[in-house]
């Protein structure tokens, strides 16, 4: 049985196969339908729902991807519980400011929507109340990555947009999503629906097991005892196994109780100090850790995904299943980020970049769990530029991604290169050659405008002696190597630019800089 | 009935209201409150069977057998179907056969359907239809819808218009001839890239088995009685015995005018063989797989120009990639046709449409139907001739605008209001002080050598009504309850785009009502009967004509009993806020007119009909009047670009367009602003890709990308309509069609790109920028630009002329 709050009301559901999302389980069992199904891919939006871990704040959810197990203890908001039939309007604010601002039309992406929305309005409401000032510019950013991962096709999201900008200004009121136990009114038509879709409960009924361990121990006796059963944490990436290649999953093994992994704590390795982040670290709870400390790496964060991804997807999770296009281990790598792996017989420490083999190869063993990753602390005048390509600059994958770190020496050049990339080779992993002629060059002199044909050509031979890329789906083998060695005068100018950061009006180097300046 | 319902709550009701011209639509609330129920939403009875397809897996091959046998013991497994077991019609095409329901023979494209399993659960039918063993013989595959058109592997014959400026008929060496004679000659080649629709609700189907032959079956579809036409077929049946249903569409976009009759025939087939309630949902990459897209097309052209940069000549060859079936391709293509011209006399003209056959899905309608990749040569071609004459592309665009003495078409018909073009590119150019932002553009660009920006006015004119002539047709059913209440039903379906709101209005206005006081209720065959597709962006126009035209009969009928009934004369007597006005002011309320007719026994429905007048056109001399009227629009786009890395923004459009007298400004505005972002997205970042084999690869959103809320900066978008200019034709209030024509608005992008990446030579070359220009073109575009301005360097800039 898994026992959960559902739009206020405690719920019990009989234990379905590990796998059953909780989209399927909502639209079938528990007969709300108001959530929808988009894609079952976690790319769309359409089955967004609030979810309260307990302990943790309401964030937001693809129901597609979270096994229905996950539910347990858990607080459930579908949008069958926003209207709040007590009122004297039975739309929430939410809802009245889609309603005003002709924000829907076919409605389909709606109901996602209205939930991303009305996690927003109680965040946006939460902040202001702990005196963050949030100006306009400020709320502008929270929507686009509210709304980041929530497609609309038929609108082109003006109206989307100006109904979070005046719900934020407080035009409907104060948000309504706010605490546990709040008794929405449970909709007739739910359960009108449940009944006539009871005799679908055949497809959840369970076989396998859902083995959710609290303490460490346990987890790595359950890795021992049942090797060939995925761990999963956000399941962002594990449950694209279970809703597009249909694979039936006979037992899943659920990280996120454990709680040694889900922290973050300061500490040492290697004679230099830093934090050991748990694998189950979400990209949320990482994000302040980076802001503060590697803001250029906050910035990529906020282009990881969606909200719904980044609230659940983990950083063990991305750096386990060794994705070459994965956004989080290029900048691992830069910054010499080590991997501390555990298992019943001891654990071992290794550097990241050396724990990729192959495409999809890693030196994890089949008992072993990765327990924890360590980041240093940025040193005195550490430098790092990041620069993700992608096909659509928010809520996609990387063509590919560069992250460039260096230090200024005394007399302000650039020194000790570790530059990584995603998206150029089966796996994450540095570029020597290019770290050898960057400590070559004084990339200071190397403005685009001045950059000469030779020196161009020697970036994009170093280039091509570290990577040899495919062609695929998301970019060619031609682009992928100009790109790359493109980033080399992106990243000379905004050093020429830091050099000379009095002088007025210097070229930008990138649309990115534009777009901050702007 | 015995007694009638009491009056006393209306009475006391609020006054009555006309519906303020930009009512919410009807479903607002439904939707975001999740109640607003889709196909699959609905209540299964029990006893449902779940559907899935088996897909091939290769894209041309004979099929040799199928051995089912595994999918058959799959647990949970109830019944396979294959071609065999059709009891009627083999093939769905939906104007030329080509479509194979289940393919009994030959495979044409990977992912078509070969057989179709009915489970207990979805999971079990989707796992099992994994287990069949298909085996084929591979025939040679083609990809390249050139390589086919070399070949002569046609869906359908080539077709041709071709005219001189002096109106007589053309050959293509006639207009060659005038070619050479030309001031100045340019030729250029152009790949435009299709379009998935990306509904965000899949094709949908739950068919449910009634009596003997009968069927009802709920379909996510724009076009119910073509489906009803289809399962009958299929099934062998009296269309009389089948019922389509459509209440909404989680978005169509022309997606689910022909493609969504498979999945509600392959329901209604289980739903007929086992007596269970079928319902059919495809998962996204089985949908993205198995159903057309827009059309992709190759575009060759010349034009001669004279010094002015005035187009006298223009010689237009597009090629369509239909995929393996005609489907709609004949149409599409003739659109293509119909609007290679956009917003421009073409002086001597041919222009010639060719429909290659390739292994892929049947390419399909996608809102715009070929006119947006009709536009794109034409407006490729405006910059062209500016960067060969050292001019501004606007200067161009005016020049070659219709305009006194040239306002005829390639096809022989007049443009009718053809000065609001003009009337739109200059309002535009004056607000969004096109002059002034050119010259700071230049500025910005001058001071920065890595980050470009770029700007782009460009207009669009679009035909309104179905090429087709007898689709220009619609009915509406309107009845009035004894409580005052009235429900409409009419031929068109709502897809989001307000259709029902629309059509609502219309009913108010004529009736005199509050909107509450009018329901529409679904689509339904049994209700208004052979009805067109919601398509051609002519739903409102048609069906607001019918409804119209049923409301009109109805209030005449009532007029006419009321001056009888109360003894007043006729002509006095109006509807109007709820109540029946006299000479001397309120007689009765709505309600109590209605239950007084009702006992004198007046008929209190009524049905109505349109048919569009004055169409015509002759496809053997390829002239005509093919379009009713003309739809225009314009809009302003800038845009910024990072040379080294592709990436690009979208920083401003300003739109001003042309819906004539706007039945509801909200609801048109939401179309222009939502088709603009949608054909940004065709022309930027929607990129198809197959790979060799012809297996789609871009088959989900991972890796189709569709525009996200940041692609649409906060303000970017700014959307007027154009006032004072109803339209000439005497449509529906003298208002126009609104939902495809703003989808051109977004070729304002792309060529703003093309602005950018030309002034990495100082404005002097323009290049080619394939569609869709995702990062990777526009970086390798901005490569050769670079490349060619670095052997061009010492030639020296000849500055683009500005008008002062």
């Amino acid at each position: 049985m898994i026992d959960f709050t559902l739009n206020g009301h405690a719920r019990r559901l009989p234990a379905p196969a590990p796998g059953t999302t909780t989209l399927e389980a909502l639209r079938t069992s528990l007969g709300h339908t108001g959530t929808k199904e988009g894609c079952a891919s976690g790319d769309c939006g359409a089955c967004t729902i609030a979810l309260q871990v307990p302990g943790q704040p309401m964030t937001t959810v693809n129901a597609c991807l979270m096994p229905a197990h996950q539910l347990q203890d858990c607080e459930l908001i579908t949008i069958e519980g926003l209207s709040n039939e007590t009122a004297t309007s039975s739309l929430s604010p939410v809802q009245q400011a889609l309603v005003t601002t002709h924000a829907s039309q076919c409605g389909f992406c709606t109901p996602g929507i209205a939930m991303s929305l009305a996690v927003l309005h109680a965040d946006h409401q939460l902040r202001s109340a702990e005196g963050e000032s949030l100006d306009a510019a400020r709320r502008d950013q929270m929507i686009d990555h509210a709304l980041g991962g929530n497609l609309c096709r038929c609108t082109g999201y003006r109206p989307i947009r100006e109904a979070a900008h005046r719900l934020l200004q407080g035009e409907f009121g104060p948000a309504t999503l706010l605490s546990s136990g709040q008794a929405a009114c449970q909709p007739a038509t739910g359960e009108a629906n449940s009944a006539s879709r009871r005799e679908r409960d055949s497809e959840l009924e369970a076989s396998g097991t859902f083995h959710r361990p609290t303490r460490l121990e346990e987890l790595l006796a359950l890795r021992a005892a049942h090797p060939q059963a995925p761990l999963i944490a956000g399941g962002t990436d594990l449950m694209l196994e279970y809703t597009q290649r249909l694979r039936d999953f006979p037992a899943l093994i659920d990280t996120t109780r454990v709680a040694a992994l889900g922290t973050i704590e300061e500490g040492e390795h290697a004679g230099q100090a830093g934090w050991w982040i748990g694998a189950a670290v979400t990209y949320r709870q990482l994000m302040p850790l980076l802001r503060e400390h590697y803001p250029e790496g906050a910035d990529l964060l906020t282009r990881l995904g969606s909200e719904q991804i980044r609230n659940r997807g983990t950083l063990g999770g991305n750096i386990g299943n060794a994705s070459p296009i994965g956004d989080m281990p290029p900048l691992l790598i830069a910054l010499e980020a080590y991997l501390q792996l555990m298992s019943v017989d001891g654990e071992r420490i290794l550097k990241l970049e050396d724990f990729f083999l192959d495409y999809k190869r890693t030196q994890l063993m089949p008992d072993e769990i990765i327990h924890s990753l360590f980041l240093p602390r940025p040193v005195h005048n550490q430098r790092l530029a990041v620069h993700k390509l992608s096909k659509r600059r928010d809520d996609d994958i990387s063509t590919l991604l560069g992250v460039f770190a260096w230090r200024r020496d005394a007399s302000g050049h650039a020194q000790h290169w570790r530059v990584a990339f995603g998206g150029m080779a089966g796996i994450p992993a540095r570029a020597p050659h290019l770290e050898a002629l960057l400590s070559r060059e004084t990339l200071e002199s190397l403005t685009p405008a001045q950059l000469d044909t030779l020196t161009r050509h020697r970036i994009e031979q170093a280039i091509q002696a570290d990577f040899s890329p495919l062609s695929d789906v998301r970019g060619s083998r031609e682009y992928r190597l100009l790109a790359a060695s493109h980033l080399v005068p992106r990243v000379a100018q905004r050093i020429h630019n830091e050099r000379h950061a009095t002088a007025p009006l210097m070229p930008l180097e990138s649309l990115d800089a534009y777009l901050a300046q702007s | 009935m015995r007694t009638l319902h009491s009056l006393e709550s209306d009475l006391s009701a609020t006054p009555a209201t006309h519906a303020s011209p930009s009512h919410q639509h009807e479903s607002a609330e439904r939707h975001v409150s999740g109640t607003a129920r889709y196909v699959d939403d609905l209540p299964l009875p029990a006893g449902t069977l779940h559907l899935a397809i088996g897909m091939s897996e290769v894209a041309h091959a004979t099929l040799d057998s199928l051995a089912l046998d595994a999918v058959r013991a799959a647990p949970g497994v109830v019944c396979v179907l294959s071609a065999s077991d059709i009891p009627g019609h083999r093939d769905v095409g939906p104007v030329f056969p080509g479509d194979p329901l289940l393919v009994s023979d030959r495979i044409s494209h990977h992912g078509q359907a070969l057989f179709v399993v009915a489970a207990e659960s979805e999971r079990a039918a989707r796992q099992a239809a994994r287990l069949a063993k298909v085996a084929v013989t591979p025939l040679p595959l083609t990809l390249d819808p050139c390589q086919a058109a070399s070949r002569g592997d046609l869906v359908r014959p080539t077709h041709t218009q071709a005219r001189l400026a002096n109106g007589r008929a053309a050959t293509r060496e006639s207009v060659s001839e005038r070619l050479a004679r030309s001031a100045w000659q340019l030729d250029g080649e152009l790949e435009s890239g299709g379009q998935e629709h990306f509904y965000l609700e899949s094709q949908a189907a739950l068919a449910l088995p009634g009596e003997d032959d009968e069927m009802l079956v709920h379909s996510s579809s724009q076009h119910p009685s073509e489906v009803q036409k289809l399962i009958a077929e299929v099934l062998g049946v009296p269309f009389h015995a089948i019922t389509v249903e459509t209440r909404r569409m989680g978005g169509g976009f022309g997606g689910k005018e022909t493609q969504a009759a498979p999945v509600a025939c392959l329901a209604a087939l289980v739903a007929r063989r086992t007596g269970r309630a079928a319902r059919l949902r495809l998962p996204r990459n089985d949908d993205m797989r198995l159903t057309g897209k827009r059309h992709p097309f190759h575009h060759r052209y010349q034009f001669g120009v004279d010094d002015s940069g005035r187009i006298d000549t223009a010689i237009i060859e597009l090629t369509g990639d239909c995929g393996h079936s005609p489907d709609l391709s004949d149409a599409i293509v003739d659109r293509a046709m119909f609007h290679a011209d956009n917003a421009y006399y073409l002086g001597n003209a041919h222009v010639r449409g060719i429909r290659a056959r390739t292994n892929v899905a049947s390419n399909t309608a996608f809102r715009g139907f070929g006119g947006p990749q009709g536009m794109l040569a034409i407006e490729a071609a405006m910059e062209d001739i500016a960067r060969r004459l050292g001019r501004d592309p606007l200067e161009i665009r005016k020049r070659n605008l219709y305009c006194e003495g040239r306002e005829t078409t390639h096809y022989g018909q007049h443009v009718n209001q053809y000065p609001l073009l003009t009337t739109l590119i200059d309002q535009l150019e004056a607000q969004g002080d096109y002059w002034a932002r050119r010259a700071e553009i230049r500025a910005f660009n001058a001071a920065n050598p890595v980050v470009k920006k770029g700007l782009a006015l460009t207009p669009v004119k679009f035909g309104i009504s179905f090429t087709a002539k007898h689709l220009n047709q619609a009915g509406a059913l309107v009845h009035v309850y004894t409580d005052g209440s009235v429900q409409v039903n009419h031929g068109g379906t709502e897809m989001g785009q307000g259709l029902h709101t629309k059509i609502t209005q219309v009913a108010v206005r004529e009736l005199g009502l509050s909107v509450d006081r009018v329901r529409i209720t679904a689509t339904r065959t049994d209700k208004v009967p052979n009805t067109s597709p919601t398509a051609a962006s002519s739903g409102a126009d048609l069906n607001g004509m019918a409804t119209r035209d049923a409301c009109l009969r109805l209030k005449a009928r009532l007029l006419d009993f009321a001056a009888e009934h109360l003894a007043q004369p006729r002509a006095s007597l109006s509807l109007d806020d709820g109540e029946l006005h006299g000479p001397s002011g309120v007689l009765m309320t709505w309600g109590e007119l209605i239950q007084a007719a009702y006992l004198e026994r007046i008929s209190l429905s009524e049905k109505g009909f349109y048919a569009t007048p004055d169409i015509h056109y002759d496809r053997e001399s390829g002239t005509g009047h093919p379009f009713y009227y003309y739809a225009f629009g314009a809009a302003l786009c800038e845009v910024v670009v990072d040379t080294l890395s592709g990436e690009y923004r979208l920083e401003s459009a300003e739109i001003l367009h042309d819906v004539g007298d706007s039945l509801n400004p909200a609801i048109d505005i939401g179309q222009i602003e939502g088709g603009f972002v949608q054909g940004m997205g065709w022309l930027t970042t929607e990129e198809l890709k197959w790979n060799e084999d012809g297996r789609l690869l871009t088959d989900g959103p991972a890796t189709y990308k569709i525009p996200a809320i940041s692609d649409v900066p906060d303000g970017a978008i700014t959307v007027r309509l154009l006032e004072g200019h109803p339209n000439s034709a005497a449509s529906i209030y003298r208002s126009k069609a609104v939902g495809e024509p703003p989808f051109m608005l977004a070729i304002s992008v792309w060529a703003a790109l093309r602005d950018a990446l030309a002034s990495l030579t100082d404005y002097r070359r323009a290049v080619r920028l394939d569609t869709p220009a995702t990062p990777e073109r526009v970086m390798l575009a901005a490569r050769e630009q670079r490349d060619w301005q670095e052997q061009h360097a010492t030639a020296g800039a000849e500055p683009t002329q500005v008008p002062s």
